[in-house]
């Protein structure tokens, strides 16, 4: 997929990590969509991740459900660890019906021929 | 006095020679490369290999991605991190003196003056956001039609990075960069660019993007700034 505005490449590890947890706070911006998911950890202590997204500009063209997630809820996330602690690079969420969550680029329908 | 006939065929010599420039003019006829271009997937951030010189290896290895990436606070890096964005467009707006290039990626409008007789000895940012702020490091660009391609030659950078994409070849006070763009066959925008910076490479830098005639309606992106080093943790 492409990115933009930071390089993932920079910023990310190969490493995929998965959480759960609790959406505290959500942000639908440029350069970057984000959100902070309150992860407790095995010792019992509340660690809060910034899962970084596409701008909010690709999200949109994309097609991405603004509304899929929102303060409060519990979701599942999936995503590229951060060279920085406690940053992900999101790479899907699911929520608490099942639902799968992605980013997503039109890039077939995006330009014309 | 000339006779009728000698007339006549001077006459037509003229309208022949009158038709050949016209035809050849034709053939170079200025491009039209109006229009909102979005990336093209197949063919975008393609570099060449970086020849660094000691410096140049010095200050790419020097790049901390979270506090020298301007990106952050709505700025770009330089030049080829305009052109390299994947998820905006960029448009295309052609005058009788002057050419803008607009980057929906942090609202920049670069102004570009054509046929200058070189850059200003006060060599002002080209590039601005919608609040005003210059974009020193996109340098200053000045511009002209050479056969099917619109030129540009941009001076006068920032030190920073010319893109922060993938690689961060730095760029210098010294870098020298032309832009070549043209329309291909297929109506698709190519724009090449030669990177010289004598602090930093050993050779030319050549870069390589394509674009499609982009669908998204031209819009304002409003970019947010922020800090990564206080978010998250």
């Amino acid at each position: 997929m492409l990115q933009a505005h930071h390089s993932t490449a920079l910023n990310f590890s190969d490493e995929v990590v998965s959480f759960e947890g609790t959406v505290a706070s959500v942000k639908w911006i440029n350069p970057h969509g984000s959100f902070v998911l309150e992860v407790t950890n095995e010792d019992g202590v509340v660690e809060e991740w910034l899962v970084e997204m596409l701008a909010r500009i690709a999200l949109q063209r994309g097609g991405f459900d603004f509304d899929a997630f929102e303060e409060g809820d519990r979701i599942q996330v999936s995503g590229r660890r951060g060279y920085r602690e406690y940053t992900l690079r999101f790479g899907e969420a699911t929520l608490p019906d099942g639902t799968v969550v992605k980013e997503r680029l039109p890039t077939t329908q995006r330009f014309r021929k | 006095m000339r006779s009728k006939t000698a007339t006549f065929i001077l006459s037509c010599r003229f309208v022949s020679v009158t038709i050949l420039l016209g035809w050849h003019a034709n053939l170079h006829a200025q491009p039209n490369l109006e229009g909102v271009w979005g990336i093209d997937p197949t063919l975008f951030r393609q570099y060449s290999e970086l020849q660094y010189t000691p410096e140049g290896q010095r200050r790419a290895e020097a790049f901390n991605p979270l506090t020298d990436d301007p990106s952050y606070g709505c700025i770009p890096s330089g030049l080829g991190r305009a052109w390299d964005e994947p998820d905006t467009s960029a448009k295309i707006e052609q005058f009788e003196d002057y050419v803008v290039i607009s980057y929906e990626m942090f609202d920049l409008v670069r102004n570009i003056k054509l046929n200058q007789n070189g850059h200003p000895l006060q060599a002002d940012p080209s590039t601005h956001n919608l609040d005003g702020v210059a974009i020193h490091t996109m340098g200053h660009s000045i511009a002209w039609y050479e056969d099917d391609a619109l030129m540009i030659e941009t001076l006068a950078y920032a030190p920073g990075y010319v893109t922060t994409l993938r690689r961060v070849p730095p760029q210098s006070e010294a870098m020298r960069s032309i832009e070549r763009i043209t329309v291909d066959d297929d109506d698709r925008l190519l724009v090449e660019i030669s990177y010289s910076d004598p602090i930093n490479y050993t050779e030319p830098l050549i870069a390589t993007n394509r674009y499609y005639r982009s669908d998204f309606e031209f819009i304002v992106y409003g970019c947010v700034s922020s800090n990564p080093s206080e978010e998250g943790g």
